[in-house]
């Protein structure tokens, strides 16, 4: 027990407290199971739980409340980066476990290798005993006094449905506390304990209660003791590193060649999912390889596709630094849900407007864009195409050879919006 | 060659230059550009990036990562932040750096997620219970955003602190063109680690002082706490140790800060505007139009760094801070912090878009 625990100094927890026996089961599994005590990190939550760390020889990390089993996560996935494989132990309570439930669930689910050994005697002892949401039904707390009314959280069953693959629950006093502890460090992979004790403070003061009566409770409850699962599973994150590759900038050649004379932006407004935000992109990366800046600001409703997408684009021979656009120069209406968006600033405008047919209310060039509903970004890739044959600021190969990795069909589009054959 | 690029990617990029190798994210407009960069190419670098059930979570993994000596870090906007929050003090108690990127939207609440806001400068600034600062950074540009995202990684982690890079949707989700000769990456710097006898793991000399690192798993023993603690780690209350700690956690941020300032100044004569994050993009439009008018773009923005910013505007009469929020938020910190005055301070502000050029311009006419 020494080379874990500091026996010189006595526990801080009360009279009969079980944190007493499982510090000590725990300090003696560790022992015989022969791990460096600096290969070992205990995280402990908040409550009388959290007072353990001073009394361990280990790496202690005392965390908030209910975050323990996330830092402790934390912990254990840096070792896909790191490589050397630590042993991570949870120390947390019931209450711990109540406001960081879902941490244990992901926990479990991701079967990440951490064991954890929740205290759960049945309350809060630290702040008074409150009750937690692992009370029995019955059970007398200070914020229960009439007894707990609502079933109690079974930890086992709720993280069985996640697929932990190591679930045990034994009592305190159980004689096979610290074989148990030892098997579920032992296991490789993600692993919890439930340790069901007694409050010797705020327990023992509001209930009649002993080994017996929390024997039955649990019976009575359906929570069996033991065990209750071990099957190992392939550990998820597996280091899974293929070649080793930095991160890239993709740049953009510049083999064209530009007449523009003076800067200029156009508003495409469209609708979500129909490629606005795609086909400006192009027209950008054309543009670019033209030798012209470009910014896109790409406006769009939370919904991704339904509503309205606009893009502003302003093209510049020089470097462009605000991106808005307080009137833009051309607009391109490709859709009802656009011309929606931006019908009361175009009042203001006044501006050159190449407009989808089906939108009677405005006046502008029109051509039936829509025609190409149902090519992918086939819209808006022929409202862009047909403004380049109204306004060639670039030479429209440059459109075409961003366009090319897309496919026939939508070049085809292009060519023939380009080509004004609607 | 130029490049086309979001504010997402510059920041995803630059961050696994400053040698970021962890990510943990939860999505949410406009950080969610960063998530899916990271998610795409940590792991190319034999990082390890994961998509977290909740943002404290994903706080709470990159927490535990920074602990053993990883380089972590996570994005989100106002609704997320406000779930990490607990867990941003919990990591500036326990001195672990992480970056968390905060890109800002319209509004409290949900608000507006796709809409562009400066509203989150008291939000991160205050943050914090028992009222201790956080390095603050804000990029002023995408091409900016290449050099300010390694530089608050880098004082994160020479600090021993966690820190934030605030930005807006106009930079994450926006696409410029940005040269290749422009884009510019500092030097990458690393937490400094402890080596020898007597490992405490807040050891300082003097309370400025940054203690050495050792990561939990190593071959010191570490006591990692978010309670009150004396400089071996072990929680404690009435201990004059303790208080020193405390003290030490503020002096360790406002003592060194004023050495890691970042900003752009060009200098003018009668009028000064300071601005910050996607406003300085106008506000170098309106500069370059209007005569007898300074620009001054702030890139730390707390812990103000404030004999910089009082030698250099005691030579202008008017101080134009403009900011797209509500009320002025960074003109109301310099305030506090005795940088500006009601005489001589004149806000700009404006939501709902950013504030153009010419907004910019005519009001200073008018008001200059």
């Amino acid at each position: 027990m020494d080379r874990f625990l500091n026996t010189n100094l006595k526990l801080p927890y009360c009279k009969g407290c079980g944190h007493s026996l499982i510090l000590k089961a725990l300090a003696n599994a560790l022992e015989e199971i022969n791990v460096d005590p600096l290969k070992c990190v205990i995280v402990t939550d908040i409550g009388c739980v959290g007072l353990a760390d001073r009394y361990l020889k280990t790496h202690t990390v005392h965390t908030l409340h209910g975050r323990s089993t996330a830092i402790a996560a934390g912990i254990k996935m840096a070792e896909n980066i790191e490589g050397e494989d630590i042993k991570v132990v949870v120390l947390i309570g019931d209450g711990g476990a109540t406001i960081g439930l879902l941490h244990l669930v992901e926990a479990a689910r991701m079967n990440i290798d951490i064991n954890i050994l929740l205290h759960n005697n049945f309350l809060y002892g630290m702040t008074g005993g409150q009750h937690s949401s692992f009370t029995p039904v019955g059970f007398k707390t200070r914020t229960t006094p009439l007894g707990n009314p609502f079933p109690s959280i079974d930890i086992i069953s709720l993280l069985d449905s996640v697929k932990a693959p190591f679930l045990a629950r034994t009592l305190a006093q159980d004689k096979n506390l610290k074989e148990i502890i030892k098997e579920a460090i032992s296991f490789k992979g993600f692993s919890l304990v439930e340790i069901v004790e007694i409050c010797t403070g705020y327990g023992a003061r509001f209930n009649k209660i002993d080994k017996k009566t929390v024997e039955e409770i649990l019976e009575k409850e359906g929570k069996k003791l033991g065990i209750i699962k071990k099957e190992y599973m392939e550990y998820i994150f597996e280091k899974d590193r293929k070649e080793y590759k930095e991160p890239e900038i993709y740049f953009i050649e510049e083999k064209y060649e530009t007449d523009l004379k003076e800067d200029f932006s156009i508003l495409i407004a469209g609708s979500a999912g129909e490629g606005v935000q795609f086909a400006s992109e192009i027209l950008a990366k054309s543009a670019i390889s033209s030798g012209i800046y470009v910014t896109q600001k790409n406006d769009v409703p939370i919904t991704v596709s339904s509503g309205f997408s606009v893009s502003e684009l302003k093209f510049s021979k020089k470097e462009i630094n605000y991106t808005g656009i307080e009137k833009p120069d051309f607009v391109l209406i490709t859709s009802n849900d656009g011309f929606l968006r931006i019908k009361e600033k175009l009042k203001k405008w006044n501006t050159k407007v190449i407009v989808d047919e089906s939108i009677k209310e405005i006046d502008g060039i029109k051509r039936n864009f829509r025609k190409f509903q149902n090519i992918r970004s086939g819209i808006n890739i022929s409202a862009i195409s047909f403004f380049l044959k109204i306004n060639p600021f670039i030479p429209f190969e440059a459109f075409f050879e961003s366009l090319k990795k897309y496919g026939e069909e939508i070049i085809d589009v292009a060519r023939k919006s380009y080509e004004d054959e609607f | 060659m130029k490049t086309f690029i979001s504010g997402s990617e510059a920041i995803g990029y630059s961050a696994i230059k400053g040698g970021i190798r962890f990510y943990a994210g939860y999505p949410i407009t406009p950080a969610s550009g960063i998530y899916a960069y990271m998610i795409e190419n940590l792991p190319k670098v034999g990082g390890f990036a994961i998509g977290a059930s909740d943002e404290i979570s994903a706080i709470s993994y990159c927490i535990g990562a920074s602990m053993r000596g990883i380089k972590s870090m996570t994005a989100t906007s106002a609704p997320g932040f406000s779930l990490m929050i607990e867990s941003i003090s919990y990591a500036l108690m326990t001195e672990t750096p992480v970056l968390i990127v905060l890109c800002q939207r319209m509004g409290p609440s949900t608000g507006a997620a796709t809409t562009s806001s400066q509203g989150d400068i008291f939000f991160s600034i205050f943050s914090n219970s028992g009222g201790y600062p956080l390095p603050l950074f804000s990029p002023s540009s995408i091409k900016d955003a290449f050099k300010t995202t390694i530089h608050a990684i880098n004082v994160s982690e020479i600090l021993r602190t966690p820190c934030i890079l605030l930005t807006e949707k106009e930079i994450t989700m926006t696409y410029e063109t940005i040269d290749e000769k422009d884009i510019d990456l500092p030097n990458v710097l690393e937490r400094k680690y402890f080596e020898g006898n007597d490992f405490k793991t807040y050891d300082f000399k003097n309370l400025e002082d940054v203690p050495l690192f050792s990561p939990v798993g190593g071959k010191y023993r570490v006591m990692l706490t978010g309670s009150a603690h004396d400089k071996e780690g072990y929680l404690k209350k009435d201990d004059p140790e303790v208080i020193e700690v405390l003290k030490h956690l503020n002096e360790k941020i406002v003592k060194n800060i004023e050495k890691f300032n970042i900003y752009e100044y060009y200098e003018g004569e009668k009028n000064l505007i300071i601005t910050y994050g996607v406003t300085s993009k106008s506000a170098f439009d309106a500069f370059k139009k209007l005569k007898n008018v300074g620009l001054l773009i702030m890139k730390l923005l707390y812990p103000v760094p404030k004999n910089f910013l009082k030698e250099i505007i005691k030579k202008y009469k008017k101080i134009f801070v403009v900011e797209e929020n509500l009320t002025g938020q960074y003109a109301e910190i310099l305030k506090m912090e005795g940088v500006l005055n009601e005489e001589n301070l004149i806000k700009i502000n404006k939501i709902g878009d950013l504030i153009s050029p010419s907004e910019i311009i005519n009001f200073i006419k008018e008001n200059g």
